[in-house]
């Protein structure tokens, strides 16, 4: 009898243990990329959600080495807040090409939950998001070898880096209305957002953000079109890839030694210091060593003084600022240059471009580099209020920074000003005689369109889109 | 006076010679090894203070080895003239440190080499008595290169940076540090041990 009752009492422990994990598996859902459709070599939309959970960590961990490398992890973690009721993470995260993606919800004791991704869902193309009752026709408009996705007006993000594998987003009027600041923030992302007419009331706030039939907003487009027209408005417009831009963007590269004293002058410097060591000992006796010994303990603290950097690791940024109408989209570089071997803690969630593995939450990215090694970040592509913005045949600086070396695409040079525009001004774009491409931009300019303008601020570059497209011949006079 | 009789001592031709030599070569190694423009690693460091170490290695054992039959005086005082040598190429030393940032604290070659001067001296001066005993005195030349080329090959042997001035100066090795002060006392103990005056050198000092 009591041997029953034992297996009885086990039994049910061991019941409730499996409900309980049954149950917390349960309430930890794990989203990565738009419904579950993530774009390889992109930032990717995260969301992780947990019911009633302790404090736990979620790790990310993208195996993207190969047979003859090994184990190149990049390791993604967040900490993840405890609660009762629901709690909501939100992230973006870049989503190398992986061998093997893995997850986790961890405490310290336990793994709550976890998953992984097939080698075999690897597709680095974009993707096109809908948001309709039926997607049956845009599907059809967009061809077959497109990643159609179907998507739920609340399930878009409100952040820039969310969209950067999204090539277009079709909004009908079929469903609920998405918000306005969701599809600011995918057009202004690059995304080249369609909305078909006609809308329903509820779409008023988007039938506002979208007033004519096609416009820029940051480095994408708003366009208004008839169903039918979709693959047409598509075709007439282009996504700017942020991928070349980038690479143009570190031209020259960012990330070389800095510049250390020149030989010439140190090996002067030694010369004179052992010849006058050398003088001293050999003709001044005691008094010749005891100025010699006091030489060598001045040259020695002002030798440190005069070669020793004040900080271990340089860090220089260039950054591109792609505008159209009032917000940009911003792109930025930077390198860490560091002489000793340390670990390097940024307080940026970045990808690295050279580098095979790297560690990034967050808000953070650790970097462990080795002595007189450099390494380039990519930062989390962001959303900002632009600072270079074009009206009509305009060039307004919005900004606070006063910048210089305006060059339009098509225009040239443009001189007036001295070639600066300050905070708050504005300037009236002529055709200049001087068509040399500043070097700064050299690289850049083959990914932007005719009608860009850019202007520069140190190592921070700002473009501003037209609306235009394609770009009208340049006029033979303009202001 | 002890400072005095060490600055007559550096005065004599072979301690300037050698002084002047051993500049030459710092400026030599700083020549090749310090970077000419941007891009470049500076590396200059560890080839310094290797060359500087082993050097001053050399050096002691050579002076030791062929001072077996001087007195406690004059051994002390050319040890005190190499140490001095090091003092002299600190310099070059830290500046070379500044720039190049290695991994090695500053502290530590500057500690190593001192005490590597100061046992070599006593392991070349016990050695080249062991010679000079054994009627080998021909020998004593080759004596501080055989027995430097002797200590890398136990540092091989044994698979780990116990004695070698090569490898011992750029990491710290506590073990190196135990040996070469070991050492040291052995020198001091052996220079305590030695005749104060020899007889030749009485006549010399009077």
């Amino acid at each position: 009898m009591n041997a029953f009752a034992i297996r009885s009492l086990l039994l049910l422990l061991l019941a409730s243990g499996v409900q309980l994990a049954w149950a917390q598996a349960r309430d930890i859902r794990f989203e990565l990329g738009f419904a579950g459709q993530v774009v390889a070599d992109r930032w990717n939309p995260l969301r992780v959600s947990l019911r009633d959970q302790p404090a736990a960590r979620l790790v990310l961990e993208i195996d993207r080495g190969n047979l003859r490398e090994g184990e190149q992890i990049v390791r993604y973690e967040a900490a993840l807040a405890a609660g009762s009721g629901l709690y909501v993470f939100e992230d973006d995260v870049f989503v190398p090409t992986w061998r093997q993606l893995t997850w986790s919800v961890r405490t310290p004791e336990a793994v709550l939950a976890s998953g992984s991704l097939d080698r075999r869902q690897v597709d680095p193309r974009p993707l096109h998001l809908v948001v309709a009752r039926d997607v049956g026709s845009q599907r059809q408009q967009l061809g077959d070898e497109a990643r159609v996705v179907d998507v739920l007006p609340n399930d878009l993000p409100t952040r820039g880096a969310a969209y950067a594998g999204v090539d277009s987003l079709v909004l009908e009027g079929t469903t609920a209305a998405p918000s306005a600041r969701a599809v600011a923030a995918a057009a202004a992302a690059g995304v080249r957002v369609v909305v078909l007419e006609p809308l329903p009331e509820r779409f008023d706030p988007l039938a506002g953000l979208v007033p004519a039939e096609q416009q820029r907003l940051g480095s994408g487009w708003l366009i208004r079109a008839p169903p039918g027209d979709l693959a047409a408005s598509l075709t007439a417009t282009a996504r700017l890839d942020t991928t070349t831009l980038l690479a143009a963007l570190s031209v020259p590269p960012l990330d070389e030694p800095p510049q250390g004293r020149a030989q010439v002058v140190v090996l002067a410097a030694a010369a004179a210091y052992a010849l006058v060591v050398v003088l001293l000992v050999r003709l001044g006796r005691l008094p010749g060593l005891l100025s010699a010994v006091m030489l060598a303990a001045l040259v020695t603290v002002g030798s440190w003084q005069a070669l020793r950097p004040s900080e271990a690791t340089t860090l220089r940024s260039r950054s591109l600022s792609i505008g159209g109408g009032t917000l940009a989209h911003r792109l930025e570089l930077r390198s860490v240059f560091s002489r000793s071997q340390q670990e390097v803690r940024l307080p940026v969630s970045a990808r690295l471009l050279d580098t095979p593995q790297w560690q990034t939450g967050r808000d953070e990215t650790v970097l462990d580099l080795p002595r007189w090694s450099a390494a380039t970040l990519a930062l989390k592509p962001r959303l900002e209020p632009a600072t270079l913005r074009w009206d009509g045949e305009t060039l307004y600086n919005d900004g606070e920074l006063s910048l210089g070396e305006i060059f339009v695409l098509g225009y040239g040079v443009q001189t007036q000003r001295s070639g600066v525009l300050g905070p708050g001004e504005r300037l009236g774009v002529t055709i200049s005689q001087d068509s040399l491409i500043p070097d700064s931009y050299s690289a850049l300019v083959a990914h932007l369109p005719m009608g860009s303008a850019l202007a520069r601020s140190g190592g921070q570059i700002f473009v501003a889109l037209s609306d235009r497209e394609p770009w009208a011949e340049p006029r033979s006079e303009v202001r | 006076m002890a400072v005095q009789a060490l600055g007559r001592r550096l005065c004599q031709a072979d301690m300037t010679q050698l002084l002047v030599g051993f500049f030459a070569l710092l400026l030599f190694v700083l020549t090749v090894t310090w970077p000419q423009g941007t891009g470049s690693v500076n590396d200059s460091w560890y080839a310094l203070v290797q060359t500087k170490t082993v050097a001053l290695v050399l050096l002691s054992l050579a002076y030791g080895s062929a001072g077996h039959a001087a007195s406690r005086q004059t051994l002390t005082l050319t040890l005190l003239a190499l140490l001095c040598f090091h003092l002299f190429g600190i310099p070059f030393e830290v500046a070379s440190y500044a720039a190049s940032f290695p991994g090695t604290p500053l502290w530590w070659p500057l500690v190593a080499v001192t005490l590597d001067i100061t046992a070599f001296f006593g392991v070349g001066l016990s050695a080249g008595r062991v010679l000079a005993r054994a009627r080998l005195g021909a020998l004593i030349p080759v004596l501080a290169p055989l027995i430097l080329v002797g200590i890398v090959c136990v540092d091989i042997w044994i698979g780990r940076a116990l004695l070698s001035p090569f490898t011992t100066v750029t990491t710290v090795a506590p073990a190196h540090l135990v040996a070469t002060g070991a050492l040291s006392v052995f020198t001091a103990v052996t220079l305590l041990r030695t005749a104060p005056q020899t007889s030749d050198e009485s006549g010399d000092s009077r």
